[in-house]
C-alpha cells in the first residue's frame, strides 16, 4: 500500500483500493429491468427470474423497519447504489488466470497464502462475482461441491431450486427481498452424507468500487452425519460515499450433521452491512454461528437458527467491536420448535469513541418443544462516556419445561484488572488491550488459528489511542 | 395533544408488543367515554377527589385517555402528620377509574388495595419524593376475575431518597401496566419488588422502566411470575443510564414458573447504557417447577397439588423479603396468602 493510500485510510488497513476495470458495470439505482438484466445476463432459469422479480416488488413496497438506527437506515439513498458490476469474465481455478489488479488485492489480503497452507477451499468474490474459486481434489471425490453460487445454480439447478429460499424466504424482511432480487455470487456447498470436511473452506468478499452494493448469496446444506467449517471475512476500500451489503446466507443441517459458520466482518466505515442469516437444524444437527463483527457503519445481523429436530443444538458466539461512527446491531435468534432442543448464545461488545453496540435477541420456545434448553449471556464493555451499549433480549416461552437463562451486564474495564497489569510492567495501553483481548477470547478461541491471530491484531489497532 | 389526535400504538413499540390498545380500552379506541370515579378511601375515611384539569407529563396515550376520560384526581401528601396511609380502592360501576398524585414531604409508607366487581378498571399514579425521603408503598391488584385493568404510574425521585416499591398482581382477567420510575437525583434509590399470579386464562402484562438521569443512583427490580392453567405472563423491561451517569449501580431480574402446558411467559429486560462507569445487568430465566422439591415435600405428606401450591407460594413470597418496611411487607405476604388458601 501506498503512503498515499495509507494517509488516505487511515487506521484501517484494508482502505486501499484498486483502479476499476469493470467488463460490465450497470448503471446505478434499482429496476425491475435491473433485476431482469442481472437474471438475464447469468443465464438463470425462468423460475429464477420469476423468484427475483416478486422480491423486487415486495422490496419496493416494502417500508423500511420502524426499529434499530431508523437515522441510519433511512440515509440509505438506494438509487446511488450500483447493483451488478463484473470484473472479470469468468471465475477462474488458478490464481495465474486472474486479472493482475484483483489477485493483488487478494495478495495482499492473504488469501492465496492462507489457502496453500490451511484451507480445503476457496472462493474469492470481487464485487458482483466470484473471480477466483478452489477446491481441494480430496473433496471433490468424496463428493462435496464448493462452487460460487452462479455456478451452483447452472450445475445443479435441481438441489438449489429444492432448497434456495426455503430458510429465508425473499418476504422475510426487506434486505432479503433486495438480496433476492439482485443477489450475485456467494457460495454453494453440498457435503455428502457422512462426509467430514476436516479442514475449513473460506469464502472472501471484497467492495472494491464506489457506492457498490454486494449481494452475495450462500447456501449450505449438509447431509446426514456430515460436517464442514465455513469461513467467510470481508473488506472493502475507505470511501468518502457509502456502499451497501445486504447477504443473504442459509444453511441446512439435515440429521446429525453439523454446519459452523464463522465470520470476520471488517468492512470499512463507510458500508452498511445489512445481512440476514439463518440455519436450521434436523433431527441431532448442530449450527453454530462463529460471528465478529469489527467493521462497517452500520451492521445490523442477527444470525439464526431454527431448532426443527429433536435433540438439535445451536450455537452463537457474537462479539463486536463499535468504534467512533459505527452501530453494531448485532445479535442472535433461537426457535426451539422441536423437544429436547439446546442452544447457547454468547455476545460481547465493546464501545469506544461514541460507538454504539446493541445485542438484540430472541428465543422463542414453541408449546410442543418439550425439555428445551437455553443459555443467553450478553455481556458488554464501555471504555469512554461517549459511548453506548444497548441489550433487546426477548424471551418467549410456550412451554412449561423449558429451562431458559439469561443474563447481561454492561462495565467499564476493571481498575483492579488494569492496576495489576500494570505493576508487572504493561503500559496503560498493553494492558488494556490484553484486557480486550481477553475478553473477546472465547470467540477467538472458536475461530481457526490463523484468523484469530489476525483478529487480535485488528483489535490492537482498533484499540490505539484508547488511553487519554 | 389530546387522545383523538394522538397515534394508535402498534406492535412494533416495545410496550405494545404484547397488549394492543385495543385490547384495553374500554370501548371503542376513537371513543374517550366519561367514566366514573371509584370510591376511595383513605385510613378508612371516604374521600373526596379534586376537580381538576391535570395534564400527565409524558404524552403517552394510555395516561392521556385517564387524564381525559376522569378529570378528577385524589392529592396524597404523606408528611409528618401523615406517615402511614392506607388506600382502599373500590371499583361498584361497570367501568371505574381513579388517578392519584402523591406527594412524600417526609418518610412514610401507603399501602393500597384495589377491589371491586367491575368490567373495566383504570388507574394513574403520580408520586414525587421530596429530597431525603423513604418512602414504602405496596399496591395489590385484587379486582375480580372477569376485570380489564389499566395502569400507568411515574415516580420521580429526587436527591438522597429512596422508594421501596412492593407489589401483588392477582386480580383481574386482563392487566395492562405502565409503571416508569426516574431517578432525578444524585444517591436516590429505588427497589422494586414484584409478584404476579397468572391462573385460568389471565394475561398480565407489565411494561416497567427505569430511568437513571442522575449519577450515583441505584435501582433493583425484580419480577417473579407464576402461570398455571393459560396464564400469560409478560414482563418488558427497560433500564435506561442517561450520560452523565456514572457510578450508578442498576440491575433487573425477570423470573417466570411455568406450571402448566398451556401457560406462557414473555420477557424482554432492555437496557440503554450511555455513561460507562457504571455497573448494569439484567438476568431473566423460565423454568417449570423442580420434581425434586415436589418429591422433597410430597416425602413429607403434602399432596402432589399442595406441594406444588407451597412452591407457588414460597416463589412469589421470596419477592417480598427484601421489603424493609414490616407495614408494606405485611400487607403483601397477608394477601398473598390469602389468595394462596381460597
Amino acid at each position: 500500500m501506498s503512503e498515499e493510500a495509507i494517509n488516505a485510510v487511515g487506521d484501517y488497513q484494508y482502505g486501499f483500493h484498486d483502479p476499476e476495470n469493470a467488463t460490465i458495470r450497470f448503471d446505478k439505482g434499482l429496476s425491475e429491468q435491473v433485476v431482469r438484466d442481472i437474471s438475464e445476463l447469468k443465464g438463470e432459469p425462468k423460475w429464477m427470474t420469476d423468484i427475483r422479480v416478486k422480491a423486487y416488488h415486495h422490496f419496493m413496497e416494502r417500508p423500511m423497519p420502524d426499529w434499530g438506527n431508523c437515522n441510519m437506515l433511512e440515509s440509505i439513498k438506494f438509487d446511488d447504489v450500483t447493483y451488478f458490476l463484473r470484473s472479470s469474465e469468468q471465475t477462474e481455478k488458478n490464481w495465474d488466470d486472474v486479472p493482475d489488479d484483483i489477485k493483488n488485492t487478494f495478495d495482499r489480503l492473504g488469501i492465496p497464502e492462507a489457502e496453500q497452507k490451511w484451507l480445503g477451499g476457496v472462493t474469492a468474490q470481487y464485487e458482483s462475482e466470484a473471480v477466483y474459486h478452489s477446491i481441494r481434489e480430496d473433496l471433490e471425490e468424496q463428493g462435496v461441491i464448493f462452487l460460487d453460487m452462479d455456478s451452483g445454480l447452472k450445475e445443479h439447478p435441481e438441489i438449489v431450486k429444492k432448497f434456495f429460499g426455503t430458510v429465508i424466504p425473499y418476504a422475510d424482511n426487506k434486505f432479503s427481498a433486495l438480496n433476492t432480487a439482485v443477489w450475485s455470487g456467494g457460495s454453494f456447498i453440498y457435503v455428502p452424507k457422512g462426509v467430514h470436511v476436516e479442514m475449513p473452506v473460506q469464502a472472501y468478499f471484497r467492495i472494491n468500487a464506489k457506492n457498490m452494493g454486494q449481494f452475495e448469496r450462500t447456501l449450505i446444506i449438509a447431509d446426514e452425519g456430515s460436517s464442514i467449517h465455513y469461513v467467510e471475512g470481508c473488506t472493502a476500500p475507505t470511501y468518502s460515499t457509502d456502499s451497501l451489503h445486504s447477504a443473504v446466507v442459509e444453511l441446512i443441517a439435515m440429521d446429525g450433521a453439523k454446519i459452523r459458520y464463522s465470520t470476520v466482518q471488517n468492512w470499512s466505515a463507510n458500508v452498511y452491512n445489512l445481512v440476514t442469516k439463518r440455519g436450521i437444524a434436523h433431527k441431532n444437527a448442530v449450527v453454530e454461528w462463529v460471528d465478529g463483527n469489527i467493521g462497517s457503519k452500520l451492521t445490523m445481523k442477527y444470525p439464526a437458527v431454527i431448532l426443527k429436530g429433536e435433540g438439535s443444538h445451536a450455537e452463537i458466539i457474537s462479539v463486536a467491536y463499535a468504534g467512533e461512527g459505527q452501530h453494531q446491531d448485532a445479535g442472535a435468534k433461537v426457535h426451539h420448535l422441536a423437544p429436547n432442543t439446546t442452544s447457547n448464545i454468547l455476545s460481547k461488545s465493546i464501545s469506544k469513541n461514541g460507538g454504539r453496540s446493541s445485542y438484540r435477541g430472541l428465543l422463542k420456545v414453541n408449546p410442543k418443544a418439550h425439555g428445551c434448553r437455553s443459555k443467553v449471556v450478553c455481556d458488554a464493555l464501555m471504555l469512554d462516556a461517549d459511548s453506548r451499549s444497548d441489550t433487546y433480549p426477548t424471551m418467549e416461552v410456550g412451554n412449561s419445561s423449558a429451562d431458559l437463562e439469561h443474563e447481561a451486564s454492561v462495565s467499564k474495564i476493571s481498575g483492579d484488572q488494569l492496576f495489576y497489569l500494570m505493576s508487572r510492567g504493561f503500559s496503560e495501553e498493553e494492558a488494556m488491550g490484553l484486557i480486550v483481548n481477553g475478553f473477546f477470547e472465547p470467540f477467538t478461541r472458536e475461530l481457526p488459528m490463523e484468523y484469530a491471530v489476525e483478529l487480535n491484531k485488528l483489535l490492537e489497532l482498533e484499540m490505539e489511542g484508547a488511553i487519554g | 395533544m389530546s387522545y383523538l389526535n394522538l397515534p394508535v400504538p402498534n406492535k412494533s413499540e416495545h410496550l405494545w408488543r404484547y397488549t394492543s390498545w385495543k385490547r384495553v380500552h374500554p370501548t371503542k379506541i376513537d371513543v374517550v367515554p366519561k367514566i366514573t370515579p371509584a370510591t376511595v378511601m383513605v385510613n378508612g375515611q371516604i374521600t373526596d377527589s379534586d376537580t381538576v384539569n391535570h395534564n400527565p407529563l409524558i404524552e403517552e396515550i394510555s395516561r392521556t385517555f385517564l387524564a381525559e376520560s376522569n378529570d378528577t384526581c385524589h392529592n396524597i401528601t404523606v408528611d409528618e402528620q401523615n406517615s402511614q396511609l392506607t388506600i382502599d380502592v373500590n371499583g361498584h360501576d361497570a367501568m371505574n377509574s381513579c388517578n392519584f398524585h402523591i406527594l412524600a414531604k417526609s418518610s412514610g409508607n401507603i399501602t393500597l388495595h384495589i377491589s371491586g366487581d367491575v368490567e373495566w378498571f383504570g388507574i394513574s399514579i403520580s408520586g414525587h419524593l421530596a429530597k431525603n425521603v423513604n418512602l414504602s408503598f405496596a399496591i395489590i391488584n385484587d379486582l375480580n376475575e372477569s376485570a380489564t385493568m389499566l395502569r400507568v404510574e411515574d415516580w420521580n425521585i429526587a436527591r438522597d431518597s429512596t422508594l421501596e416499591y412492593g407489589e401483588l398482581s392477582i386480580g383481574g382477567n386482563r392487566l395492562k401496566s405502565d409503571i416508569r420510575t426516574y431517578l432525578r437525583g444524585e444517591n436516590s434509590s429505588l427497589t422494586q419488588n414484584i409478584a404476579v399470579y397468572c391462573s385460568t386464562t389471565r394475561v398480565d402484562d407489565h411494561h416497567i422502566e427505569i430511568h437513571h438521569l442522575s449519577g450515583r443512583s441505584n435501582s433493583s427490580l425484580s419480577v417473579k411470575s407464576a402461570c398455571s392453567d393459560k396464564g400469560h405472563a409478560i414482563g418488558t423491561g427497560l433500564l435506561a443510564i442517561d450520560e452523565d451517569c456514572d457510578q450508578t449501580d442498576a440491575g433487573q431480574v425477570f423470573k417466570n414458573l411455568l406450571l402448566s402446558d398451556q401457560a406462557k411467559a414473555e420477557s424482554i429486560p432492555e437496557l440503554e447504557v450511555l455513561s460507562d462507569d457504571v455497573s448494569a445487568a439484567h438476568g431473566a430465566a423460565s423454568s417449570s417447577v423442580d420434581e425434586e422439591q415436589i418429591h422433597y415435600l410430597m416425602t413429607r405428606g403434602f399432596t402432589p397439588e399442595d406441594a406444588k401450591a407451597e412452591i407457588v407460594e414460597g416463589f412469589l413470597i421470596s419477592s417480598f423479603a427484601k421489603i424493609n418496611n414490616d407495614t408494606t411487607r405485611q400487607f403483601l405476604l397477608d394477601a398473598l396468602s390469602t389468595q394462596s388458601h381460597d
